[in-house]
């Protein structure tokens, strides 16, 4: 009877969602269409402008790094504070906690797009707004981070006559290095496509190149962006990799 | 303190772990930016020689077996200059061999630096080998105090009663 009451549910969600967009199975049929354009008018890649290419993609790589590395010295430490078992005071926790949540519900393009009359064009309001964003969500990973940290070494230090600040400083942080590795990482791939998106308001590199590109219709230039988006962040993931298995 | 798990820093070294032993005496700045004083470094390394590690100093504790890590726990106590030292079924989670070798080690402390030990235990040979005195638990009230010698089969029944396997704790 329950599972049936849940299938039901699932199927009218479908059909309210898939109305309301006025989805149609046909553009199934006509992906091939897609094929066909993509087939014709993407290749061969134009490399011409190779040398702006990478420059535009050095651009995407330290706008994504400079903000990421900087919400996450931001949100480090303020992460003790949003964490249960380490914060001081409840309500300090539910302040902190508060605003991360608040900083994360806003995404990256609407936080560019107010930071674009003040700040002018270019790199600045994608930085920020990737970083205040990221402190959103870096503040919430690792303060879920602190939390499951192991008991064991918190006790030790405390048992040791150890403050609170020795508590986090050699009872906590080194459980939570690798994983905080990986959601770095994990943030900086993200970040590499937000920066991309952000192309399309002004932020400079790959993917304002590629916006700019699309536009006027030269695909065969956009194929090549394409490609080195694909190099950029696959890139990032290999050296990330790398990075986590030194660190263990 | 020695604990039945240890209770040490796991991923960072026999080393640090022995001075985090020194943390309530040593200003706040010094373990904040991990400048411990050339006397601190001094005392956690004879600390650890003394317990047989000096040549696992810079070993991750988590690398090191049961007993070692027992060892280190054991040399985190030295760095304390302790009058007392409490603990809490310190042997429970080791073998047998291994377990001998820890009593040696927590006996030696008191032979060589007059620490006075408190230890709760299970294990009735190791209390009756090491002990000056037994004091017997059951069911939250004193039913034995006295020498090894007089922890007779009778008193032992009385801390672990035949009918009640759980009741000693």
């Amino acid at each position: 009877m329950r599972r049936i009451a849940a299938a039901a549910a699932v199927v009218a969600l479908l059909v309210w969602s898939g109305a309301g967009i006025g989805f149609s199975a046909g553009a199934f049929g006509d992906l091939g269409n897609t094929f066909a354009f993509v087939a014709e008018h993407w290749f061969p890649a134009d490399l011409a402008d190779w040398k702006t290419a990478l420059r535009a993609m050095a651009d995407t790589l330290q706008i994504a790094v400079f903000s990421t590395l900087a919400a996450l010295a931001i949100a480090f430490p303020l992460s003790f504070l949003a964490a249960r078992n380490w914060a001081p005071y409840r309500w300090l926790y539910d302040a902190t906690r508060f605003g991360f949540n608040l900083i994360r519900s806003i995404p990256e393009l609407v936080l560019a797009l107010v930071f674009i009359p003040t700040l002018g064009l270019g790199p600045m309001p994608a930085v920020m707004a990737l970083i205040i964003h990221n402190i959103g969500v870096f503040g919430k990973l690792l303060s879920e981070t602190i939390e499951a940290a192991d008991d064991g070494p918190q006790e030790a230090v405390k048992a040791m006559g150890g403050t609170r600040l020795l508590v986090a400083l050699y009872g906590i942080i080194p459980q939570m290095l690798p994983l905080a590795l990986s959601h770095y990482f994990y943030r900086l791939e993200v970040a590499i496509r937000t920066t991309l998106i952000l192309g399309i308001v002004g932020a400079g590199g790959l993917g304002q190149m590629l916006y700019n590109d699309f536009k006027q219709f030269m695909y065969q230039k956009v194929t090549f962006e394409v490609l080195l988006i694909m190099v950029l962040v696959t890139a990032v993931d290999y050296a990330g990799a790398l990075i986590r298995k030194r660190v263990k | 303190m020695v604990f039945q798990h240890f209770q040490l820093l796991t991923r960072l070294s026999a080393w640090t772990n022995v001075m985090a032993g020194g943390f309530a005496g040593m200003p706040l700045w010094r373990p904040l930016l991990g400048a411990f004083s050339a006397e601190d470094r001094q005392r956690a390394l004879a600390a650890l020689r003394e317990v047989g590690l000096e040549e696992y100093a810079r070993r991750r504790v988590e690398e090191l077996s049961g007993g070692q890590k027992q060892r280190v726990a054991i040399a985190r106590v030295l760095m304390q200059r302790p009058k007392l030292l409490l603990g809490d079924e310190p042997i429970s989670s080791l073998d047998a061999v291994t377990a001998e070798r820890v009593m040696g080690f927590i006996a030696g402390l008191h032979r060589r630096h007059g620490v006075t030990v408190m230890l709760n235990l299970h294990d009735v040979a190791a209390a009756r080998a090491y002990a000056s005195r037994i004091i017997g638990l059951s069911a939250g009230r004193v039913v034995f105090n006295g020498a090894p010698k007089q922890l007779t089969d009778a008193a032992l029944r009385r801390i672990y009663p035949p009918d009640d396997e759980d009741g000693a704790h």
